[in-house]
């Protein structure tokens, strides 16, 4: 981004973050906790977006994290009564750390292998949780308490989960940007990009591959975690394969390797089912299909990838109006 | 025996052999660099030089043999170990980040010379933001120096090619490598002579680069044969209309113009040739006659025009191309691939007739039909290739470099097929290539083609003649 | 040893039918790149058309064949009309127009069948056969045969055709073949077509088993993803027997392996894939490709 633009960008987020910080206190519960999860996709989409979309490592077995998440913090709950909050760091490092393993294999496939092992992985994880009744209250799954404001702040529990997930989210948004501009970022896409040529380069594509997997997964158990604590409750059949596959339309509709892209998925993966139930009563899901299918007939970069696109050609305009240098040779 | 002879060289290899499949790309190779030396190792297209690189690199692992780096065995490291020791390298067909911008590329060229960890990153702590700087202000000046400047924040991905070539060597240089492998650096510019690459020196760093020139100095030293055949073809030429024109192509791939409008004939009967250099465009010419590109400009063939049409089209209307690296079907039979040669036909006798008739040419096939493509040798597989594209019994028959990474002997008898064919069959040849000498030798008219413009045309007698194509082409 | 060789048949029997569906999606994949999660989904639409026109009467050999027909040109047209606007697009575009198409298919058929579990008829009679001591399920021998036919037909297609063999070249290599003349653009929406109507077969075959509903091929797909991965995505002979495999393995386990039973199956088999793909990533029959700088 040029120079000019970076105070407008920073302006307009500014804004964005007042009027965010507001929407508690005009919204009805059932809104405010669309919204709350709206964040806590959009976290899970960001960690996805790192691995996927910077990396080029397609996982469709996110939603395994996202439960192995959301039950840590579950049982943590449930079993031991730890605060909610303490739950939410410790489902991340947990799944960060299951994560960086599960990426260590992972590392002999590519594309489509990856993408179908993965596949399995999210497959198996509601017969897993079943059989672990003992943990996990089999098909019954776990009811929790919603987490309740802490002494002296007067906010509802839904508006206290809602600020929760939102100081998460940005938390987890500065991070991932930190890491993707910088050295690791450009090692990521290098990756993506060149993968032979990144390791001329003496970049080390093993480790950066699985670290990019134990990130991602940790990201997406945090969200796991956030969204127990914000459903408070629990149960195998809500971690089933659409959900990997949710989250995979969510960042290709949003945009891939985009962080701006998490969000945009994250609201359409919330909202876009429910105006398809809206229009047709009948079969919600054929509408929801025809949207997909048209979203990516207009804009196959995803929503962020078009935005850019537009961008560019705004910006490319400028450059041509200036004769370009001979030097070029 | 003096202390400075009994050091290790820097880099050694020792009998190094690569094979893939049925096609041996090195066969005990063995040379040693010394600290602070410029090798040039060279050889015509195809004749193992990247495959060696990639060995050194450590892309591909050799079949047998070692690669010592100073004196330590590196066939047991990873290649980004092997860059880490100091093994910076470029590739032949450019392998840039491509949504990254050049600056970032040019960093990444730095990553192994910085060692900020990933929580450090994550966090952005004060040291990380040094390094940042630090390695920004490095890759700024290494872009200023190649003068690359004015692009340094533009994504690689549709720079000129040109450009992308001094991307790829500042990132090599980021590394500071104490072995730097520069593949083909000249590739795609005006001819061997490049000024602008003698003020590249990063130091006294040794170099290895190979570079196009004629295989052994044997194989080029022959008597320029007079075939009498070609004045008869220049004295036809003019009476008749030729059967292809091309004129005034221009084409380019994303950002890059790869043909700066380029006007040539093709006569009946004949065989026409393009050279020029890697890059300079041939292959793209003949992409654009076949219809595989989009082009501005306009084709003529046998009086009808015919740019805009599919390939699939002109096949029918009896143009067969035989592309660059061959394109055999590798996982089909050598049967089926000629089979499929004959595939756009209309008649439905493509029968034993066809085969045979291929067979005369290429005896080898015969034997070989039941075998799988892709077992066939170098040699074989571009026989094949020729093949296919006979059994489409062709008015005009494209050759995109039939002698890439062959033998010379085995070119010789390729492109005595080809006079055979052309002869016999009537079969118009336009033939692209790299081997001057010997594309010279076997045409009736040629064309010099630079930076995609055709920049000398004439009967190959005078091109031979001409200073210039001598010293670039030739190599005497 | 009688309920081994019991367990193995109604083992091949079920594999047969993720073989057809895991070569249906090897045969896409070959020739596309693309992995067609919409593929169980088709398969079950074809299989509500055969219920259809079986409920309007037809005898059930004449309205398999219609079927197939219907199925082949339905592949046709969703290639065409569906998959082609994207052909150019990013391979993940293409994945989640598939899974657009998935939820489509899904959400027309219940809509118009509605979600409630319908039988299926077998053409095979309901009485055992008896081999031995050994009791076979007619509908299972008769799904195997049926298989078997459908892959003889479609190996004879691939190997003796000079369509197959245009088909067989542009998913090979797609230049080379625009320069052989092949038109690769209806080689793949053929190939599409193709690929809907082995699924046509494995839908008809399944549904008197699993009983018909919109959501009967869910489980069936990812069987076949797991065959077509055990056999290599890269070879069609491999996701046959890979589906032959999976079919058997899944059967053994759940019988003989007390722990697991029926529970943990689907986790067996997904744990097998997953091995078999770290110690050998193309898959069993698969090739490895390699790239060149």
């Amino acid at each position: 981004m040029s120079a000019p633009s970076r105070p407008l960008a920073l302006t307009v987020l500014l804004v964005l973050l007042a009027v965010t910080a507001l929407l508690p206190f005009v919204l009805s519960n059932f809104r405010l906790f669309q919204f709350t999860q709206v964040f806590i996709y959009a976290i899970a989409l960001l960690g996805l977006n790192m691995l996927t979309g910077y990396n080029g490592q397609i996982s469709l077995g996110h939603g395994a994290f996202y439960a192995l998440g959301a039950y840590t913090a579950a049982v943590m709950m449930d079993r031991w009564n730890v605060p909610f909050l303490l739950t939410v760091p410790a489902a991340g490092v947990l799944c960060l750390g299951a994560g960086f393993l599960f990426g260590i294999p992972a590392l002999r496939l590519e594309g489509l292998y990856l993408a179908l092992a993965t596949f399995s992985l999210a497959l198996a994880v509601p017969q897993i949780l079943k059989y672990f009744e003992h943990w996990t209250g089999g098909s019954q799954g776990l009811v929790l308490t919603k987490p309740d404001a802490p002494l002296g702040l007067r906010l509802t529990p839904d508006q206290w989960l809602y600020f929760v997930s939102l100081a998460v989210l940005v938390f987890l948004m500065i991070v991932a940007w930190n890491l993707l501009r910088g050295r690791t970022g450009r090692a990521l896409v290098a990756i993506r990009d060149h993968p032979i040529a990144a390791e001329a380069m003496g970049v080390n594509s093993a480790l950066y591959k699985s670290l990019a997997f134990g990130v991602s997964a940790g990201y997406t158990g945090v969200a796991g975690a956030l969204s127990a604590g914000a459903i408070a409750f629990v149960a195998p059949d809500a971690f089933n394969v659409f959900l990997s596959i949710t989250f995979l339309v969510g960042i290709v509709i949003g945009g891939l390797a985009s962080i701006s892209g998490a969000i945009l998925g994250a609201l359409f993966i919330q909202f876009v089912p429910n105006w398809a139930q809206d229009i047709s009563k009948a079969a919600p899901w054929a509408i929801y299909g025809v949207f997909l299918i048209v979203f990516m007939y207009t804009m196959p970069r995803g929503i962020a990838g078009t935005a850019q696109a537009l961008w560019g050609r705004l910006a490319r305009a400028d450059v041509r109006s200036s004769p370009a240098k001979g030097g070029l040779l | 025996m003096p202390a400075a002879a009994v050091r290790s060289p820097l880099l050694a290899v020792c009998d190094v052999t690569m094979r893939f499949g049925g096609i041996v790309a090195l066969d005990r190779v063995s040379f040693d660099i010394g600290e602070g030396e410029i090798v040039g190792l060279i050889g015509p297209n195809g004749a193992g030089k990247t495959t060696l690189f990639n060995c050194v690199s450590r892309l591909y692992t050799p079949n047998e043999g070692a690669v010592l780096l100073a004196g330590r065995s590196i066939l047991g490291l990873g290649p980004h170990r092997v860059a880490a020791l100091g093994v910076g390298r470029t590739f032949q067909n450019l392998a840039l980040f491509s949504t990254l911008t050049v600056l970032q590329n040019v960093m990444v060229g730095i990553h192994a010379r910085t060692h900020s960890g990933f929580l450090a990153n994550a966090l952005r702590l004060s040291g990380v933001r040094r390094e940042e700087r630090e390695m920004r202000d490095a890759a700024m000046e290494l872009l200023a120096f190649l003068e690359l400047t004015a692009v340094a924040h533009h994504p690689a991905a549709g720079l000129p090619f040109g450009t992308l070539k001094r991307v790829e060597l500042a990132r090599a240089m980021a590394g500071q490598p104490r072995l730097l492998l520069l593949d083909e650096p000249a590739g795609g510019r005006r001819a061997p002579h490049e000024p602008r690459h003698a003020g590249v020196r990063p130091g006294r760093r040794p170099r290895l680069r190979p570079q196009d020139r004629r295989g052994p100095a044997g194989d080029r030293a022959e008597e320029p044969r007079r075939d009498p055949r070609v004045s008869r073809h220049r004295w036809v030429r003019g009476l008749m209309a030729p059967l292809l024109t091309a004129s005034d192509l221009r084409a380019r791939y994303g950002w890059t113009r790869v043909l700066h409008g380029v006007s040539f004939d093709v006569e009946e009967g004949g065989i026409t040739t393009i050279l020029g250099a890697n890059g300079a465009g041939k292959t793209t010419t003949l992409r654009a006659v076949s219809g595989l590109v989009s082009t501005e400009g306009a084709v003529h063939f046998a009086g009808r025009r015919i740019d805009g049409r599919a390939p699939e089209d002109l096949v029918r209307a009896g143009i067969a191309h035989v592309p660059e690296g061959r394109g055999t079907f590798v996982g089909l039979t050598v049967e089926e691939n000629l089979r499929l040669g004959a595939y756009a036909r209309r008649e439905r006798t493509r029968g034993a007739d066809d085969f045979e008739r291929v067979y005369q040419y290429f005896p080898i096939l015969r034997e070989r039909r039941r075998q799988v493509a892709g077992t066939l040798s170098g040699g074989e597989q571009q026989m094949l290739a020729i093949a296919r594209g006979l059994m489409l019994r062709p008015r005009l028959l494209l050759l995109d470099e039939p002698s890439l990474g062959l033998a010379p002997l085995v070119v010789r008898e390729i492109f005595r097929i080809v006079r055979a064919v052309n002869r016999d069959q009537g079969v118009s040849v336009l033939l692209v290539e790299q081997n001057a000498a010997i594309a010279l030798e076997l045409a009736d008219h040629a064309y010099v083609l630079e930076t995609g413009r055709v920049v000398l045309a004439g009967s190959p007698a005078i091109l031979k003649q001409d200073d210039a194509v001598r010293r670039s082409y030739l190599g005497y | 040893m009688d309920i081994f060789l019991q367990q193995v048949v109604s083992g091949l029997a079920t594999g047969g039918i993720y073989a057809s569906l895991a070569l249906a999606l090897v045969m896409i994949y070959q020739a596309t790149d693309v992995v067609n999660f919409a593929q169980g989904e088709m398969a079950m639409f074809s299989t509500y058309l055969a219920w259809s026109m079986l409920n309007a009467g037809l005898p059930y050999w004449v309205a398999f064949a219609a079927t197939l027909a219907l199925a082949f040109v339905g592949g046709l047209l969703i290639e065409r009309i569906v998959i082609r606007p994207v052909e150019n697009a990013p391979v993940l575009a293409v994945v989640i127009v598939c899974i657009g198409l998935l939820v489509i298919l899904n959400s027309v058929a219940g809509w118009i069948y509605s979600y409630i579990q319908k039988p299926f008829p077998s053409p095979f009679p309901n009485a055992p056969i008896k081999l031995g001591n050994v009791v076979f399920g007619a509908h299972d021998l008769g799904a195997i045969g049926i298989t078997l036919v459908v892959l003889l037909f479609l190996y004879v297609f691939f190997r003796y055709t000079t369509l197959g063999l245009a088909m067989r070249a542009a998913a090979q290599n797609p230049v080379s073949s625009r320069l052989c003349g092949v038109r690769v653009g209806w080689m793949l929406a053929i190939g599409w077509g193709l690929a809907a109507l082995v699924g046509a077969v494995a839908g008809i075959m399944v549904a008197p088993i699993v009983f018909l509903d919109p959501n009967m091929m869910a489980g069936i797909l990812i069987y076949a993803f797991a065959s077509a991965t055990l056999g290599g995505f890269t070879s069609p002979g491999g996701a046959v027997v890979g589906g032959l495999l999976v079919g058997v393995i899944e059967n053994l386990v759940g019988t003989y392996v007390r722990f697991i039973g029926t529970e943990l199956k689907l986790t067996v088999a997904l744990a097998i894939i997953v091995i078999v793909l770290v110690v050998k990533p193309s898959g069993l029959f698969g090739r490895v490709v390699v790239r060149r700088v």
